[in-house]
């Protein structure tokens, strides 16, 4: 199988098994079903590793054009879309993450997902969202990265609404899709203006004809373009002010939040942006909001988290802030170190989100922290690699998180586009992330054991006897949290600070991610060098940063245990002592009400006024009148109208007749 | 034998369905007569797929043309007929749409089968023959007859206010054929006053047309504008439609939905652009502003209804101010974009309209609170319903995505404001589409009614299983269907931007296998 076809099949293979599974399958035993949801995708990683591993790494580009899409005359010349698809250096990871994490998460949800009936529905969909979401990042165009945008939306709706027949699930898979497409008229936008500016959507095409000159003396235009992909970012990656959606995706089945809402669709922005990265550099404008959009979200996020109890939410805002830290490395300049990031977070993140639903599993749906509680002798598993990810999120040193949140950190100030206010924001929000974390570790497995029985009394479930004792899940769930546990311990070193390096001995210029895309961003650097000179950045000033969010990690970690050494009450004289504020945070800061009134309302309103006025008083009450006086006489005539069939073919007849003698005439 | 067919084919496809529905209403048994009915139509779209084998893709002409006389020598009437890159989506379209509407009937229609079958035959032969026709008072006439079936249809097997819908319907309709008529009169009298000689041909006439003064185009633009921007309907001529969709019996509006209201985009890209380029192009912001006006009006008018069919009614409007928004964006985007979007939207809204046809026959009711949590019982249904709702909001991947993309992307290349008006339909398209979903598919079963519906039966499955197809297969399919219009649509371009009068030449097929081509021979 030449390279082409290997491209050719990641792509499609996720595909069949969705339609295997929707179509031919749907009476199928489970354990078929779940094989072949797995399979679907653990044959692509295999696929992607020979690919990545083989000619990607050694500098070649595949790319591989599977029809003409869309083809129209344009402006003299042509717009030509293929259904085309390119695996490169970025597009290599992505494609490692997606199908290497999605396999570990279909092979987690099988057995998760193991009481539901009809579970062929719940993989059709997790095998679309993975075809969707590979061809987001394997597009060669912007065309078909949309397609998978809104494909990976679409799916996200579906298996969010998973149990429609609540329908608080259904309206959360909706509010999703919305928000999302709110974003995606951003990224339509942006196709259009690069249409106008290049002429073609295709990204090496773009980078070719984006001469210095063009760049030039198109500059608002540019920074049109990257204020209306960051729109889209902000829809696709949950920021600020589109973020609302995410929270309550939780909705969905725990491995969905793991693979959709953690590891991959809400990084699609962070893979966009770098995609672009050659074009967004051009605008400081851009870049700036960019990064300060992404220091606000990483910030405000983290500040729900601090006080929320659903052991989900804790975690979707904990995610909304991690992908804040992303955005904001892109924006200032470094996003090989977004793309890290993405990477380390998708370990931990999906790590922690399964460690999650394998306590939900155990506790039979229970999601408050409050009443959970030493968890960690029951479930040692689930319980020390929940440990190990929140070690990584939190940046303790030597783990995953340390490396590519560190790095983006010491950017936010030194980047070419950063600043101590950008570092600051940054610094205080993974202070709050410590804080979140380890309250939510400590509520849920250490201290004393919270967990109620007498709730279950009077349940009708058949598998009753199961509610008593809460116990470690099967390996098909615990496999997946110790790989991820291992990748979320050794996945940062591929970004390791300069400093470190150097103290280490290591005598490489860059690091492995630096290395690695740097054929993808070095149109991007050689850029941002050229008008604004080399990073202002120093091995002290590294270390000094090092340190300082060290010491705010430990301190705040440290804060956090004695806090709620206790069990959950330990937070309640803080809480009181800022009452207001309390509340507002638990409320979520009240966005979702302060757009409902804003946006929605006044829409409704809108809605129902033009019916009523627009329609019913205005326009029909102007065109009516004429009508109106012929109704009557028509309603004498109706006496004539037996409403049989017959009289009315003799009228037909009279006018065709009357019709043929005007015409003759 | 090719040419033999290709020289009589369109004829044969005009009067083939009127000749059926004679046999149709001869027919004793109510039963055979169903099935008669689907087999004509049937036969007739394979009839059809004549043109698509056929068709040469490279040229811009009418082709499968005939020009015979017709009515008396002097007038300069005769029936000439013809198909481009323009028309031959559409009747494709149309002949497709039928068979799938007859089949539905086999349920919706119970009383006087005969006489609805025969109606529709004629209403199929008069919308092909409309699209066809290239000459004025021909397709004046077969414009003309698609209303009387429309109006009986409606009015007959129509639901509780129907005479009042089918009156509206009617009387609307009527109002912008005559300003229509007296604009051909002009032409043709015009066309007189230069030529000294009379003739209603459309070809001919494009020359006359565009090198009248630039306000008598203007009027002239106006008086035909009005006529098709009321069959569209585009903002704020659109009031009738509501009524004769929530009035009209399934096939009644899927056939309105699917075909009819093409007749009015079709009628501004056929007659009103090229004729008066000069006009059309002092309009065009007006039209593009009304299209937008319409995508966001007919948005949030929808997302308010609480009648399903009302509300799939007024993102027709929605729909249709892409259309007309593409084409006065005067590039190939737009052009090609409404073009193809007249098609998608046939196709999706179709399979809407036929959607609640099912739920319709089983309950009685078109009330969104009736419903609810119907995946749990119609898993099938759900998923058709699904389809169709991705195929309404343009998801990629599907063929709305494709016409919307280029409308947007064309009149974006001339009005960035207006094309970022209009995407907010995109947003408010999903907001409108996915709380129909939401509130009769998801959610849960709690009316009893509801928990004894059956799902789709084989039949039902057919007909929407085959539109879910064409949702897809026009996602992904676009450029072979498109090739067979790109010599048109550029054409149409040229001479809309050049301002210079619409060239295009009759291919008649004789006995012999090389095509005639006619400039024009009176």
């Amino acid at each position: 199988m030449n390279y082409q076809t290997m491209l050719a099949a990641v792509l499609l293979i996720p595909l069949l098994g969705s339609v295997l599974n929707g179509f031919f399958l749907r009476s199928a035993p489970r354990l078929v079903t779940v094989t072949v949801a797995t399979l679907a995708i653990a044959i692509p990683f295999v696929l992607s590793c020979l690919l990545v591993f083989g000619p990607v790494s050694a500098g070649e580009v595949v790319r591989t054009d599977l029809f003409t899409w869309i083809s129209v005359p344009f402006n003299e010349g042509r717009l030509e879309i293929p259904f085309s698809l390119t695996v490169d250096r970025l597009s290599g990871i992505l494609l490692l993450i997606i199908t290497g994490v999605g396999s570990l998460i279909h092979l987690y949800a099988g057995e998760y997902m193991s009481h539901e009936k009809g579970v062929y529905r719940f993989f059709a969909y997790l095998n679309l969202f993975v075809f969707s979401m590979l061809s987001l990042v394997l597009g060669s165009n912007m065309v078909v990265t949309f397609l998978g945008w809104e494909g990976v939306g679409v799916c996200s709706y579906l298996l969010i609404g998973y149990w429609y027949s609540d329908e608080a699930n259904a309206r959360a898979g909706m509010k999703a899709f919305v928000a999302n497409r709110v974003g995606d008229l951003g990224f339509l936008l942006a196709m259009f203006m690069s249409v106008k500016l290049f002429g073609t959507l295709d990204y090496a095409q773009i980078a070719e004809a984006l001469t210095n000159e063009l760049a030039a003396n198109n500059g608002p235009m540019l920074t049109a373009i990257g204020l209306c992909l960051l729109l889209g970012v902000t829809g696709k990656s949950a920021q600020l002010p589109l973020y609302i959606w995410l929270p309550d995706a939780m909705a969905g089945p725990t491995p969905v939040s793991a693979l959709i809402h953690a590891a991959t669709m809400v990084t699609s922005g962070i893979y966009l942006m770098t995609r672009m990265s050659f074009m967004l550099v051009h605008s400081p404008e851009a870049m700036t909001t960019i990064a300060v959009i992404g220091a606000a979200t990483a910030l405000f996020a983290a500040t729900i988290g601090l006080v929320q109890n659903d052991i989900k939410k804790v975690l979707a805002y904990s995610t909304v802030s991690q992908l804040g830290f992303m955005v904001l490395g892109c924006g200032v300049g470094a996003f090989q170190f977004g793309v890290a990031h993405l990477m380390t977070h998708a370990f931990f993140k999906a790590l922690l989100f399964l460690g999650a639903g394998s306590v939900i599993h155990a506790m039979h749906h229970e999601q408050d922290i409050r009443k959970m509680g030493g968890l960690i002798k029951k479930m040692p598993i689930t319980g020390w690699t929940f440990v190990i990810g929140t070690l990584a999120i939190i940046g303790f040193p030597g783990l995953s998180g340390f490396f590519s949140k560190d790095e983006i950190l010491y950017y936010a100030w030194s980047g070419t586009f950063g600043h101590p206010l950008l570092w600051a924001t940054g610094a205080l929000a993974a202070a709050c992330t410590s804080f979140y974390m380890v309250r939510l570790t400590y509520l849920v497995f250490f201290g004393e054991s919270r967990v109620e029985h007498a709730h279950h009394h009077g349940h009708g479930h058949d598998d009753h006897h199961h509610h008593h004792e809460v116990h470690e899940n099967p390996l098909a769930m615990t496999l997946p949290l110790m790989i991820l546990a291992v990748l979320s311990v050794i996945g940062g070193y591929v970004s390791m600070p300069h400093a470190i390096m150097h103290v280490l001995g290591i005598h490489a210029d860059e690091n492995l991610i630096t290395q690695w895309l740097s054929p993808v961003i070095s149109a991007a650097k050689q850029t941002m060098i050229a008008a604004h000179g080399d990073a202002h950045g120093s091995a002290a000033l590294e270390w000094g940063l090092m340190g300082t969010s060290t010491l705010i990690m430990l301190v705040m970690s440290g804060f956090a245990i004695s806090l709620y050494k206790a069990g959950p009450k330990g937070g309640e004289s803080i809480a009181q002592a800022v009452g207001g504020l309390y509340r507002l945070i638990l409320d979520k800061w009240r966005i979702d009400e302060l757009y409902q009134a804003v946006i929605i309302e006044p829409l409704k309103k809108a809605g129902d006024a033009f019916f009523k006025v627009g329609d019913r008083a205005i326009i029909e009450g102007i065109i009516n009148e004429g009508p109106r006086g012929i109704y009557l006489v028509t309603s004498v005539l109706s006496d004539v109208q037996s409403g049989l069939v017959r009289n009315y073919l003799k009228v037909l007849f009279i006018g065709i007749v009357a019709l043929c003698i005007w015409i003759f005439i | 034998m090719v040419s033999l067919i290709s020289q009589w084919i369109l004829s044969l496809l005009i009067f083939f369905p009127l000749l059926g529905a004679l046999f149709v209403a001869l027919t004793k048994d109510v039963q055979k007569a169903r099935h008669l009915a689907v087999a004509i139509s049937v036969i007739e779209m394979v009839l059809s797929f004549h043109l698509i084998a056929h068709f040469n893709a490279d040229s811009s002409a009418m082709q499968f043309a005939q020009d015979l006389a017709w009515l008396p020598h002097g007038s300069g009437i005769r029936y000439t007929v013809g198909v481009d890159g323009l028309s031959l989506l559409l009747v494709i379209l149309t002949t497709v749409l039928c068979p799938l509407v007859f089949l539905s009937s086999y349920s919706s229609i119970e009383n006087n089968v005969k006489s609805f079958l025969a109606l529709f035959l004629v209403l199929e032969s008069a919308m092909i023959g409309a699209l066809v026709s290239l000459d004025l008072v021909l397709f004046y006439v077969f414009w003309e007859a698609m209303l009387i079936p429309m109006y009986f249809i409606i009015g007959v097997w129509g639901g509780k206010d129907r005479i009042y819908a089918t009156t509206k319907f009617f009387i609307y309709t009527v109002v912008g054929s005559l300003l229509m008529l007296v604009a051909f009169a002009y032409l043709y009298y015009a066309h007189y006053e230069t030529n000294r000689i009379f003739t209603t041909s459309l070809i001919e006439l494009y020359k006359t047309a565009a090198a009248l003064p630039a306000d008598t185009q203007l009027w002239l633009f106006a008086a035909t504008a009005l006529a098709f921007a009321i069959k569209v309907p585009l903002f704020p001529f659109h009031t009738w439609l509501p009524d004769a969709h929530v009035q009209a019996p399934t096939p009644g509006s899927v056939i309105l939905a699917g075909v009819l209201l093409k007749m009015g985009t079709y009628g501004l890209m056929r007659m009103s652009i090229p004729m008066f380029p000069e006009a059309a192009h002092t309009a065009a912001p007006v039209m593009i502003t009304l299209g937008v006006i319409g995508i966001i009006y007919g948005a949030l008018i929808a997302w308010r209804q609480t009648d399903i069919k009302k509300l799939v009614a007024y993102s027709s409007v929605s729909h249709l101010g892409f259309v007309v928004a593409g084409m006065f964006a005067f590039n190939e985007l737009g052009f090609t974009g409404a073009l193809y979007q007249m098609v998608n939207h046939g196709v999706s809204t179709g399979a809407l309209f036929l959607l609640i046809g099912v739920v319709y026959e089983r309950r009685h009711t078109r009330e969104m609170s009736e419903y609810g949590g119907l995946a749990k019982q119609m898993p099938w249904y759900a998923f058709f319903f699904v389809v169709a709702t991705m195929g309404s909001v343009a998801l990629p991947g599907t063929g709305g995505f494709i016409g919307e993309w280029m409308i947007l992307n064309g009149v974006f290349q001339t009005s960035p404001v207006l094309a970022t008006l209009a995407g907010t339909g995109v947003i408010l398209g999903a907001i409108y589409m996915l709380w129909l979903v939401l509130k009769v598919v998801w959610g849960p079963l709690q009316n009893e009614e509801n928990k004894k519906l059956s799902d789709c039966n084989p039949r039902e499955a057919f007909i929407l299983g085959t539109l879910s197809v064409f949702v897809f297969a026009t996602g992904f399919l676009s450029t072979p269907m498109l090739a067979h219009t790109e010599p048109t649509m550029k054409k149409l371009q040229q001479s809309v931007n050049n301002k210079e009068a619409y060239k295009t030449e009759l291919v008649i097929h004789r006995g012999s296998d090389e095509p005639l081509r006619v400039m024009m021979q009176r």
